[in-house]
């Protein structure tokens, strides 16, 4: 039954897809996941607030602290994937498929980030401090620093 | 080549005898999909750090324009940064959280867990998209639409950054559809579930690939949280 669908599934004569061993096993693996990402969750929200509200303590850098939070999410990806949707129970060549089309997203980030930097620069040496004509043809209400 | 040499390929890993990968058509199809959608979501996050860099100074700081709870009864408390979208991650976290279990659930062939785990996934989806719903709500009520900001959010500079609206919502709601096609897929689950489909059909991978889907679905949740609200 249900073997002519599909050869690879089930896996076993009665059915299963997973031993009661390797059930229990996940089983215990989604709960302490759970609580890590829940407790990296906290952590994040407390970090934002601290220097939203600039509450920093002296010596501590914003750029510092995006980064942790930048990491932190990684890693709470990184769980969601290998517990959550099983990548880590997956053979190594369908690790790699799914992975390896991420590694696109390093320069598209870089060089997209280094663009956006560039043109803040840009308006600045044009403009001042004073915002782009655009801004002020779109929204002739806004003060500006003429 | 001899038969047996034929043979002695096939079941070499990557002979065509057996599956190299152990996963199925449509398990790896759902892979794809989400790769692709992966792609998606990245451009439009990636768009909105450069628009955000161009215009660092104007930009409104999140505890400001996140700040209050916006539902009804609540309207007292103003000062709470950050505290209802975090109250949204977590319910799509723990949503998540049940979804897995009822894919542990289905690959026991335990009809009645998967029901179990699936009602409260649904649960909090709708949930989710609710709290999304009264916060539009409420920040449109304050002026902030796809192409207006209201001057309460200007930034470090005294301007507004209007570019802010049109990402957030496009963003988080591409988001929330996605939020809802889940929603919709695991009522279609819990159907099919309830009708003894998936015993008749000796396994529950359906329940796995939407699980999958749903996961992404949280997945991308932490970027967007990242990006809009924490950072």
């Amino acid at each position: 039954m249900g073997h002519h669908h599909n050869e690879t599934y089930p896996k076993n004569d009665n059915h299963l897809t997973m031993t009661v061993e390797e059930y229990k096993h996940h089983k215990t693996d989604v709960w302490k996941t759970t609580l890590f990402l829940s407790a990296v969750t906290i952590i994040e929200v407390l970090v934002a607030i601290y220097y939203e509200k600039n509450l920093i303590p002296a010596g501590w850098s914003v750029g510092l602290l995006r980064i942790f939070l930048i990491v932190a999410s990684l890693v709470k990806a990184v769980y969601i994937m290998a517990v959550f949707m099983h990548v880590k129970h997956e053979k190594r060549a369908f690790i790699l498929c799914i992975t390896i089309p991420f590694t696109l997203f390093i320069w598209m980030i870089i060089s997209f980030l280094y663009e956006g930097n560039d043109w803040n620069g840009r308006n600045k040496t044009r403009f001042g401090e004073a915002p782009h004509p655009s801004v002020i043809k779109q929204h002739g209400g806004i003060e500006s620093h003429h | 080549m001899s038969a047996e040499t034929i043979e002695n390929l096939k079941e070499s890993n990557w002979g065509g005898g057996v599956p190299p990968m152990k996963a199925s058509y449509g398990k790896t199809m759902m892979w794809f999909f989400l790769i692709s959608d992966t792609f998606t979501f990245v451009a439009f996050l990636v768009s909105y750090a450069t628009v955000r860099m161009i215009n660092a100074e104007s930009w409104p700081k999140a505890s400001n324009v996140f700040s209050s709870i916006p539902l009804p009864g609540f309207e007292k408390f103003h000062n709470l940064p950050l505290v209802f979208v975090s109250f949204m991650t977590f319910v799509l976290i723990i949503s998540s959280v049940t979804m897995v279990r009822a894919v542990q659930e289905g690959s026991m062939m335990n009809r009645k867990g998967v029901i179990r785990y699936l009602l409260p996934t649904i649960g909090f989806g709708i949930v989710f998209l609710l709290c999304q719903y009264f916060e539009w709500t409420h920040l449109i009520h304050q002026g902030m639409t796809l192409t207006t900001m209201p001057s309460i959010f200007a930034g470090a500079n005294g301007l507004v950054a209007y570019e802010f609206g049109s990402f957030f919502f496009l963003i988080t709601g591409f988001h929330g559809l996605h939020v809802l096609g889940g929603v919709i897929l695991n009522i279609f689950l819990l159907l099919k579930t309830t009708m003894g489909h998936f015993d008749k059909l000796g396994h529950y991978e359906m329940v796995e690939k939407i699980g999958l889907y749903w996961h992404f679905v949280d997945l991308v949740w932490v970027y967007v949280f990242l990006a809009f609200y924490l950072m």
